[in-house]
């Protein structure tokens, strides 16, 4: 045998051999490439793609100039892998050292750190023990106390502990307008907004997570071509509300003096543009702290302008009267018998607070008459007095982003004393936002507007969506009819009137006031009130509404002495702050303040001289007319006494002037769309 | 047949070779080729390898370049909710009170108009205006100007 023969035979055996381990190789990628190629590659797919889940920030909520009201705040918290520390001596070490950082308790730190197993229940039932890499020392660090404590970690030679930064949802200026903003809640690091503002815009304000697959290398940092898909998420909406925090601020203050002072269950300050319906503050006790939950109850974080009704007493006239001047049914100078404080209407007594005789339209405005409102009230008539109050929103939602809101008691089961009672205030309901928005109708020329909180919404991207100013047509025929009105209600603030208290030195305030009973045990209280004032100011060029409520006071009960003071308090540093310029100077308006309280005075001085008279003449045994003497104008004849209380249970039927074309314009404007 | 079998005769040479070249001059050239062309590969790779560390590496500053972008953010954030909360009155009403600050609203009686024409007018006519305590016993000349309320 040659070497050559002999070299063939081993490459023969080395090619034989070869073949053998392609064959095998060949079989062995068969099967892990194509019959367990689904297998692996999910596998594969499980190890080295990862998906992350980046969290976006919530939307904030600003004031109308962009202060912060509802923001998120970064806070810290630190967590450790409890299988990191390789023996007891380390652990106890990085306790030592953690507890002194964090100021916790040592015991408390080393029994975390010391349990390094735990025991978890799968899906199906059963129990198992596995390695404990999570546990949290300490959660929600304030920020700054977190810098220094991460700082003091990254420098420390322990293994095993890790600083997390998270944000939560912070109010800084605390109470202010709390009720209105709303509370969220965080359960998992998901967020649920539980009441307000946050709620209702919830799906704006909400952030969208953004998603990343990508596959990772061995240290977990992702490939540079590594990207399988992405989801893009976005940041939560901003809102900007139509509120003015130096106006709320002022409010706030204002409201907690004057709760101390009422000793009341409940009060509401709402102020409004009547032109746009904006919301420029509002502030509501009880309230409470954000910040601080507390021993927080869902009471206290409901919002009573929205969600409470009440009688208003009151304030409720001038619809009544601007209904009827509208119509052309009375004018300010008609006169009318206010019945010397007691009248008897379908069986039932109507009483004043005072004795009023007779006097024009603009004084039953003045010296608030039940009885001179509720004539005005017959002459309007049942359906069209239903038409006047509809259109000026009772009985229906103002259009704010608050949940729930109520629409309040209206005409439900009416009654024959129904027509007197209605404007009036009693035996309807309304809520603090109906009344402010019926008020900023009789200051803007009657036209309807929505109420607004929200001024625009900032997306993520810069888009700013403004939310409208809705206003419709005006519910008056008349131009002058708002103008007429505003002036009556002047005198409410002047001497003599019932809210003098709320005058505004240099401004002329359009207002009223309402002392409604409250309803104990099926009747009229003489004791619970609800006393408020509504005025609008600068009565001529008007700038805004503000009401003023007290639920229930103590001691002082007439809501010019309750909310009066309180209201001009609030009006003089709001107009200050917006820079309204006077009506009148210093001089003329002392002048013209002083000249008001002599025709006041002389008034007065009038009626008890007649009062005097009346006395002498009975002493001297002469009969008494029992009414003055003034000459009464004949459209607006009152119904004789005697005649009601000899047939109660016959309605009365005043003289109405009947106009067809004025009645089809008390319409309400939702109706009218229909017709 | 043998077909190793090597002609041992130098003058036969094949046709088309260069005659200087020899068989291991030959092989030179091949391992050249190839080592050009794995030469070619190596840098190819190199390249695309020190491509991709670069990328890598600049991807991680930029992830470290967010970090920070993130954590300035966070400490913005918390400087400006900060800022929002000393500026709110109730903290401002707070430290006017604890410090007992002499501020008041402001009114417009506080407010005085001078019209710059009355300093045209003869001296008799005017009334001097109320100098500041420092300036009292100064040897400047006194203004005068005419105050409007």
């Amino acid at each position: 045998m040659t070497n050559y023969s002999r070299i063939g035979r081993r490459v023969k055996i080395a090619a034989v051999i070869f073949c053998l381990l392609f064959v095998f190789l060949g079989y062995h990628l068969y099967g892990v490439q194509i019959q367990r190629h689904e297998e692996l590659l999910t596998k594969a797919r499980v190890k080295y793609t990862f998906e992350t889940q980046k969290e976006n920030v919530r939307g904030e909520i600003f004031d109308h100039a962009g202060n912060l009201l509802v923001g998120n705040s970064p806070i810290g918290s630190v967590i450790a892998d409890p299988c990191a520390f390789e023996n007891e001596d380390k652990c106890r070490e990085a306790a030592a050292f953690l507890a002194k950082e964090l100021q916790l308790p040592v015991a408390e730190v080393y029994r975390k750190l010391s349990t390094r197993e735990e025991t978890v229940t799968d899906k199906d039932g059963n129990t198992r023990i596995r390695k404990k890499r999570y546990v949290l020392l300490k959660k929600d660090i304030p920020f700054d106390v977190f810098e220094i404590n991460r700082e003091h970690i990254a420098g420390s030679k322990f293994k095993g502990i890790s600083c997390r930064i998270s944000l939560k949802r912070t109010y800084p200026k605390n109470a202010m307008l709390a009720n209105i903003l709303g509370i969220t809640t965080k359960d998992r690091d998901k967020v649920s907004a539980r009441s307000g503002l946050e709620k209702y815009f919830d799906a704006k304000i909400s952030s969208v997570a953004g998603k990343v697959k990508y596959e990772r290398s061995r240290d977990g940092s992702p490939l540079v071509f590594g990207e399988i898909s992405r989801q893009n998420g976005h940041n939560g909406y901003d809102l900007y509300l139509t509120i003015r925090e130096p106006l709320q601020s002022i409010l706030e203050e204002e409201i907690d003096k004057f709760m101390a002072e009422s000793k009341s269950k409940h009060a509401y300050m709402v102020m409004a543009d009547p032109y746009t319906g904006d919301i420029l503050a509002v502030a509501q006790r009880p309230t409470f702290n954000p910040n601080d939950r507390k021993g927080l109850s869902q009471n206290l974080m409901g919002n009573p302008i929205a969600e409470t009704a009440f009688e208003p007493g009151s304030i409720m006239k001038p619809f009544a009267v601007a209904g009827a001047l509208d119509l052309g049914l009375v004018r300010p100078d008609t006169r009318i018998d206010c019945e010397n404080g007691s009248w008897f209407f379908a069986g039932k007594k109507l009483g004043d607070s005072h004795k009023i005789g007779v006097v024009t339209v603009s004084e039953v405005i003045k010296e608030s008459s039940n009885i001179g409102t509720a004539k005005i009230a017959l002459e309007i008539g049942e359906p069209r007095l239903k038409n006047i109050l509809s259109s000026f929103g009772f009985g229906q939602r103002t259009g704010a982003p608050l949940r729930p809101e109520t629409v309040g008691l209206f005409y439900r089961n009416p009654s024959k004393i129904s027509i007197t009672r209605y404007p009036i205030g009693q035996g309807i309901s309304v809520t603090p936002l109906q009344m402010v928005r019926g008020y900023c109708m009789l200051a803007n020329g009657g036209y309807p507007v929505k109420l607004r909180f929200v001024d625009r919404i900032v997306h993520a991207d810069g888009t700013v969506e403004k939310i409208p100013v809705d206003r419709g047509q005006s519910v008056f025929r008349r131009p002058e009819t708002s103008r007429e009105i505003l002036s009556m209600m002047k005198l409410v603030t002047e001497p003599g009137g019932t809210a003098s208290q709320a005058a505004v030195p240099g401004y002329f305030v359009a207002g009223k006031t309402g002392t409604a009973q409250k309803v104990v045990n099926g009747r009229y209280s003489n004791r619970v009130h609800t006393s408020s004032f509504v005025g609008i100011i600068p009565a001529d060029r008007p700038r805004f509404v503000l009401m003023v409520t007290a639920d229930e006071p103590t001691g002082k009960q007439y809501g010019g002495e309750v909310a009066g003071p309180y209201f001009r308090s609030v009006a003089e540093r709001a107009l200050k702050y917006m820079r309204v310029k006077p009506d009148l100077d210093e001089a003329t308006y002392q002048t013209y303040w002083k000249a008001a309280q002599k025709r006041a005075l002389e008034k007065k001085l009038r009626i008890w001289a007649k009062e005097r008279e009346e006395r002498e003449r009975r002493k001297a045994g002469l009969s008494s007319t029992g009414k003055t003497a003034q000459p009464v104008r004949q459209n607006v004849t009152a119904p004789a006494r005697s005649r009601y209380q000899n047939s109660r249970a016959r309605t009365p039927q005043p003289t109405i002037r009947r106009d067809p074309r004025r009645e089809r314009a008390y319409v309400a404007p939702a109706r009218r769309a229909a017709m | 047949m043998n077909t190793y079998t090597r002609n041992m005769n130098p003058e036969i040479q094949e046709y088309g070779k260069d005659p200087s070249a020899n068989g291991k001059m030959t092989f030179a050239g091949f391992a050249a080729k190839i080592s050009l062309l794995i030469l070619m590969i190596f840098f190819a790779v190199y390249a695309q390898m020190y491509l991709r560390a670069g990328i890598e590496r600049l991807n991680k500053q930029a992830l470290a370049i967010q970090a920070h972008i993130n954590q300035t953010n966070v400490k913005c954030t918390n400087l400006r909710n900060r800022r929002e909360q000393l500026t709110s009155w109730e903290n401002i009403h707070a430290r006017i009170s604890h410090y007992r600050l002499g501020l008041r609203e402001a009114n417009h009686r506080q407010v005085a108009r001078i019209s710059p024409e009355s300093l045209q007018m003869p001296r008799k006519n005017l009334r001097p205006v109320r100098r500041q305590t420092a300036e009292r016993d100064s040897a400047r000349p006194r203004t005068y100007a005419r105050l409007e309320r």
